[in-house]
Order: structure tokens, then sequence, then C-alpha cells
């Protein structure tokens, strides 16, 4: 009887799977006299699935000769499944552009469509009266300024972007106003105090179960350290600044290390080191080595107070938990603080300038009808719809939802990246733990990093010169196209705008790479 | 050659102009087939082209880099003078500078013959600027002040407004590098008075001056870089920044 089962077990088995191949090949076939636009992105949230399924059915009955295919990767495998379709010829025709994925500045620029001609003009799915007739690019927030959206060293358009980034502090209404009196806003040193007062049993109606002030995860804490370490690092803004354009990249802080501007005991990145060891006593050990999901899993079973997370979250957050979820600043400090006071010299920015969830074209036949859905996609009902089913801040320009959100405006939150995550990432993930463990903390984890870091950061440097020398080679042929097509104006008395904005680039960026040559060579770092 | 046709999707005829589009756009490949040497007759623009697809080929092979070279000084050896030699000189230039490794003295020579040669052409005027990079490049790190605005006199000016612009902002590079800020900013307010810089890297020259001018003690003409600024670049995510400097400099005013 067993075997008889079993064998019936197996014959279900292989016709459900034969049914299933089926079905999957069916929906990535073109029916004669259609064509398929695949859209693949590692989006997973059921609320952007949703949105893409029925972005993809409204684009259908305006274009029944159109089906839209939706296929969702997971994240930890998309950069490996990108490549290997990019590489096969097998990609699909929109890709969501994977900004971890070591080399993809090389794909985009050989796989991917310039969108330039279509972002100067106007969107055809756009019919507001605050955005009809400008120019595509004009109508997002950022005004595709985004690393993914543009490729400065490029100088071309490669991707749309749906969203704007940004972070976060969330956290439970019904706590607040049960427990802490209805706050909405608190400060590092009043956040701080939240440890008593969340579980005083004179307020917690009888719920002993403890609560943290803040979730537990590597995710949320990354967001509020970057929040903390930017609120007291403002000075390095100025400090760090090679170019004195008050931007501060990688290179900047790298050099500076290797030159002795900066260094893990500087005052003002040990008052970071200090903030964020003091801060992670307000979350359950264990939250480097706990992921996303258990943070959000935490906060929504009332077992902390708040999560740090991106704007995107709050949609999943709603959804998780029981309690109505708000949001507000992170809790920094500011200039009253006793100790961290001094080093504060205002609020830390929360208009992440930049927008995400960026998708791109690959070259093919299948181009135009593929660049018309991104139109369709950022198009007036459409963008209206994806705030609908997701709640997100969408890339698009739109003055009602930037003033119902109020973000603070302030110094550049970079440079807990800059300093910890750009030319010395392996020593300081491998370090990280010293500086919140028991018997850890900031010496012990300084002293660390001075040892570890420069090593790294030197063969860093040496890989951006590399970077930067190949992305000069490539522009050579672009410079020599545009001098080209100008041949024609010449005479004419037109300027060719096109060449002139390449060129400056091009010697910018090689001044750039010279002088970071002419640094390690000076500093006895020579390649 | 390699394969000009099998590689060409993009155009039904050889049409030189969609070859340059299509290298405009980083599409090496689709461009192929515009430059073919046996469809039509060849010309020195079909040779410029198909030199710039094997400059453009992806992955980049040195064997690339010497089939471009190899076409192009075919190109400068030809007898006849074209808009299309005088680029053949300046890709050699930027061969021998960005793709070989210790070949400066060379790209240099290169980039001198297209200036002696062709001294209107655009790309030649771009090549003084490249030439005060390299000349700048070699002195030693230890150079002292007078060597380098002695160095810095002797450079060919470019003639153009735009490249002028550039011109001014390499020099001021490698100034800010040195520690020299009140060259430098004679360097930056010149690219800035001639009003050749566009968009991001508009707002960028505009906070060099405001910062630079506000470190050297000339706080008016920061406080007028930084109000253009404030003024042009709206949402720039600087501008809080900004802000806060153009307070404390009015603080300051006596």
């Amino acid at each position: 009887m067993k075997v008889q089962f079993g064998y019936g077990l197996i014959v279900v088995a292989t016709i459900g799977a034969l049914l299933m191949t089926r079905k999957n090949y069916v929906a990535t076939t073109t029916q004669p006299g259609t064509v398929t636009i695949r859209v693949a992105h590692f989006t997973l949230d059921p609320q952007f699935r949703s949105f893409l399924t029925k972005a993809g059915e409204a684009y259908e009955k305006i274009h029944p000769e159109v089906r839209i295919k939706q296929m969702d990767v997971p994240r930890q495998v998309y950069p490996q499944w990108q490549r290997t379709q990019i590489i096969g010829e097998m990609a699909p025709e929109i890709m969501q552009f994977a900004y971890f994925n070591s080399g993809v500045e090389d794909m985009v620029m050989h796989r991917f469509t310039v969108l330039d001609s279509w972002v100067e003009k106007p969107n055809p799915y756009r019919d507001d009266d605050q955005t009809k007739g400008m120019a595509w690019r004009d109508t997002f927030l950022d005004g595709l300024n985004s690393r993914d959206a543009y490729n400065d060293k490029l100088r071309a358009y490669f991707g749309i972007p749906l969203i704007m980034g940004g972070y976060r502090f969330f956290y439970n209404e019904k706590m607040s106003r049960e427990r802490l009196g209805g706050e909405e806003e608190w400060n590092f040193q009043q956040f701080k105090g939240l440890v008593t007062r969340l579980n005083d049993p004179s307020v917690a109606a009888g719920d002993l179960r403890p609560v943290m002030p803040m979730s537990t995860s590597n995710y949320s804490s990354y967001s509020w350290f970057k929040m903390l370490f930017g609120s007291v690092t403002q000075s390095l803004l100025f400090s760090l600044d090679r170019n004195y354009d008050l931007q501060i990249a990688g290179r900047d802080s790298a050099l500076g290390f290797l030159e002795g501007r900066w260094n893990y005991h500087t005052e003002e990145v040990q008052a970071g080191l200090r903030l964020m060891r003091e801060s992670s006593q307000l979350m359950n050990p264990g939250f480097l080595q706990l992921q996303k999901p258990d943070g959000i899993m935490e906060f929504a079973q009332n077992r902390s107070f708040g999560v740090g997370g991106a704007h995107v979250d709050l949609t999943y957050l709603e959804e998780l938990a029981r309690f109505e979820v708000k949001e507000a600043s992170f809790p920094v400090p500011d200039q009253t603080h006793p100790d961290y006071g001094r080093y504060v010299l205002g609020p830390v920015s929360e208009l992440a300038g930049s927008s995400s969830l960026t998708l791109g074209v690959l070259r093919s036949p299948l181009q135009e009808q593929a660049v018309d859905f991104l139109q369709f996609l950022t198009g007036s009902e459409m963008v209206a719809l994806l705030r609908e089913e997701t709640g997100w801040r969408v890339s698009v320009g739109d003055l009602k939802q930037e003033s119902k959100l109020n973000l603070k405006t302030g110094y550049p939150d970079v440079m807990y990246d800059v300093i910890n995550t750009r030319g010395n990432i392996m020593a300081f993930r491998q370090n990280a733990y010293r500086l919140h463990e028991r018997d850890g903390g900031v010496e012990i984890f300084a002293e660390k990093m001075d040892q570890e870091a420069p090593a790294e950061i030197r063969t860093w440097v040496k890989s951006q010169t590399t970077t930067l020398r190949r992305t000069l080679r490539q522009q050579e042929m672009s410079i020599v196209a545009s001098w080209a097509l100008g041949l024609s104006q010449e005479g004419t008395g037109s300027k060719n705008i096109s060449l002139d904005g390449f060129l400056e680039v091009n010697n910018r960026q090689e001044a750039e790479y010279r002088g970071i040559l002419r640094f390690m060579m000076r500093n006895g770092h020579s390649q | 050659m390699i394969g000009w046709g099998s590689e060409a999707t993009a155009a039904e005829q050889p049409n030189p102009r969609h070859g340059w589009e299509m290298l405009a756009r980083y599409s090496a490949a689709s461009a192929a087939l515009d430059f073919d040497p046996e469809t039509t007759v060849d010309t020195a623009e079909k040779q410029l082209g198909r030199a710039a697809v094997y400059l453009g080929k992806y992955p980049q092979t040195p064997q690339n880099v010497d089939q471009a070279t190899e076409l192009l000084e075919a190109l400068v050896s030809q007898p006849e003078r074209s808009d299309y030699q005088a680029a053949a000189y300046y890709l050699l230039a930027r061969i021998e500078h960005i793709f070989q490794e210790d070949r400066e003295e060379q790209a240099a020579v290169y980039y001198r013959q297209l200036r002696s040669a062709y001294p209107e052409n655009r790309l030649a005027d771009n090549a003084a600027v490249k030439l005060a990079m390299l000349q700048l490049h070699a002195l030693p790190s230890d150079v002292d002040d007078a060597t380098v605005k002695a160095t810095i006199a002797r450079l060919e000016r470019p003639f153009l407004k735009s490249t002028l612009s550039d011109f001014h902002q390499v020099l001021a590079a490698y100034l800010l590098e040195r520690g020299e800020l009140a060259t430098a900013l004679n360097h930056l307010s010149a690219a800035q008075n001639l009003r050749m810089v566009a968009g991001k890297n508009r707002a960028d020259l505009l906070v060099q001056v405001g910062r630079v001018a506000t470190l050297v003690e000339q706080p008016e003409k920061a406080l007028s870089a930084y109000l253009s600024f404030v003024k042009e670049f709206p949402s720039d995510t600087r501008n809080y920044m900004v802000i806060e400097e153009m307070r404390k400099l009015e603080e300051a005013r006596p």
C-alpha cells in the first residue's frame, strides 16, 4: 500500500512539474503578432509586484500587440543572474540596475541603451498641468541626477528611477501614546531615556515583556548609525574636501587617511564611534548578525519601539504591524547635548537627493517599445498607481507628496559611508563587532582599524586609478564621434555643445586621475 | 580586419553618420558596418571611424589598440589634408597618453603636430589642455612655487572660450593640490567669468569659488559665487551648507 502511494505521489509530482513548465513556457513565449517586454527586477515587495502586474495589464490594453512579463529575482542571486543573462545574450528587455553589482559600469556602457534622445523630450504619458510638455528628465524630483540614472563619467542617461531613496525612523504610535504621552520626536539624549520610560510598569498596562527603544538588525542599526555618525562628523565635510566643492566621496576620505588628515583616533571620528557604541545599548544584543526581517518582526511584535529603514519599508511595516506606524527624524544628538553637542554643526539632511529602483533598457530590436513602457510607468496614471499600491515616495515630481513628508534639510549624511565602507570596508566589517562587544570598545576598535585599514585603502586607491584610466579610454571614441557629428555644423556658427561638455568632463577627470597618481608618488605609494 | 559586417546589426546600408551616432552612444559593435571599407569606396572618414570602433570594442585588448594605431598612422601619413587627419593625430596622441604606459613624450609630439598642422581645429585647441596636464605632471613633487609659476606662464593657451575654461580649471586643480589657494582662485574665477561651464559642473565651480575665496579672505567674491549657486541650483544637496557659509560670511562683515 505504501509503495503504491509512493508511486502515485511520483506520478502526481511529475504531472505537476510538467504543467508548471508548460505554464512558464506559455508565459514567456510571445504569441504570433505580439512582442514581449520582459522586466527583470529584485524588488520583491508584494506591493511593487502587484503594481507592476497592474501596470503591465494597463499597458497591454492600450498596446494589444505587446505583452509585459515580470521577472522577479531574489536580490541575493541577482548580480550573478544579471551578468549571466547579459553575457549569454538572453537578457530581458528591461532590467533593474543593481548598484551592488561590481563591474556594472562596463555592462551598462556596452549593453544598455543610452536614453538621451528620449529624456530630452516630453513623456507622452504625462497629462497633468504641472509637468505636461516638460522634458521627461525634468519631471523627476532629482532631475535624473542619480548615479544609476545618469553616468557622469560617460555623460549619458542610462536609467529611469521609480522611487526616491533615503532612510526614516518608524515608531509604534500606540506605544508612544500609552507609554510616552504621545511624543513624536526625540533627540539622542531623550531617546536614551526611553529604555526606562518604555519599561516602567506603571505605564506598561501589565505588559511585562521588555521593550527596547530600537529594533535589532544590521539593517536598522546601519540606517541609525549613518545618521548618528553623520551628526558629529560634519566638520570633516570641510577638512576632507580636497576639491573645495563641499562634496565628499570615498576618494577624498581614502586619500585624506593616507596623508594623515584623519584616522580612527581623530576626535570627531571617536565621537561618532562612541555614539555608535552607546546607541547599541538601546538595541538587543546580536544586532550585527540579525537580518532586516528579524528586526522588522521584533518591531511588529511590540518587542521594540522603533525601527530604522528606508522610506519604502513603511508599506511593509504597516502591513505586518497591528498598530499604527508613524515616521519621524532619527534620534541624533543636537547642539544641546552635553558631550556630543560641540561636534554638531546643524541637522543631518533627510532629503536623500537621489532616486532609486532604477530600470534600464537593454539594446535590442525592442528597445523603442521598452522605453515606451518606461515612459508609461512614469506617466501620470502609473505614478499615482505606484503611490497608491506601495505608499512609497515616488521619483516623479509631486509637490503635495513632498510637503506632506516634511523632510529636514541639513548637512549630508555621507560621512559614515565614506569613512567606513569605501576603501576599508573589509577591515571595517571584520572588526565592527569589537566596537560593540562587552569586552570591546572604541579604543580597541580604533586601534585595530588604524592598523588594518592603510593596506586596504592603498589597494583601493590603486584600483580607483585603474577605473579612472579605463573610463578615460572609454570616452575617446565617443569624443571623436561627437566631434565628427559636429563637423556638419562647422561654418554655420553653431556650437558643438555636446562635444564641449564631453571634453570638459574628460579634462576634469583626467586632471583628477593625474592628481591621484601624483599623490601616490608623493606619499610613497606609487603604482 | 575582425568581422566588420558580422557585428553590425543596426544599419541596413553603410552610413558613416549612423556609425558616428552609434559610437557617440558607446555602441562600437553597431557602428562597425557603417565604416566597412569593402561595401563602398574607402575614405579618410571611414578609416577614422574604424579606428574609433577598434578603440571602443569590448573587451578592450592590446591588439585592438594596435589595429587602431595602424589605421591612424596610415591616415596621418596621407598627403591630403582633412579634418579626419587632424582627428587621427588627436587619437594617436590619446593612445600614447592614456592607452599606453609611460609614453607621455610621444603623446606630446602628436599633440604638438596636431596644433601646428591644424591650429584652428577644435581637437587641436583641446590638445593645449592635454599638453598643460603633461607639462605639470612632469614637474617633480617638491617643485617650488616660482618654477610652477614659470611653467604655467610658458604653457600654450587655447583660443576657444570653452577650451580656455577647461584650461583654467585644470590649472586650478593642480594649484589646489599644491595648496596655492590664491593663485588657484584666479583660475577658478577666470573659468567662472568665461561662463562656459553648465549644469552640475557649474554648480561645482561656483561652490569652489565660494569656498576658496572664503579661505583666502575674499568674502565679497565668496558671497557673490554662493548667491549665484543658491539661485541657480535650489535643489542641490549642498544648499544648506552654502547658506550656512553665507550666513557666517554676512555675520563677519564689519
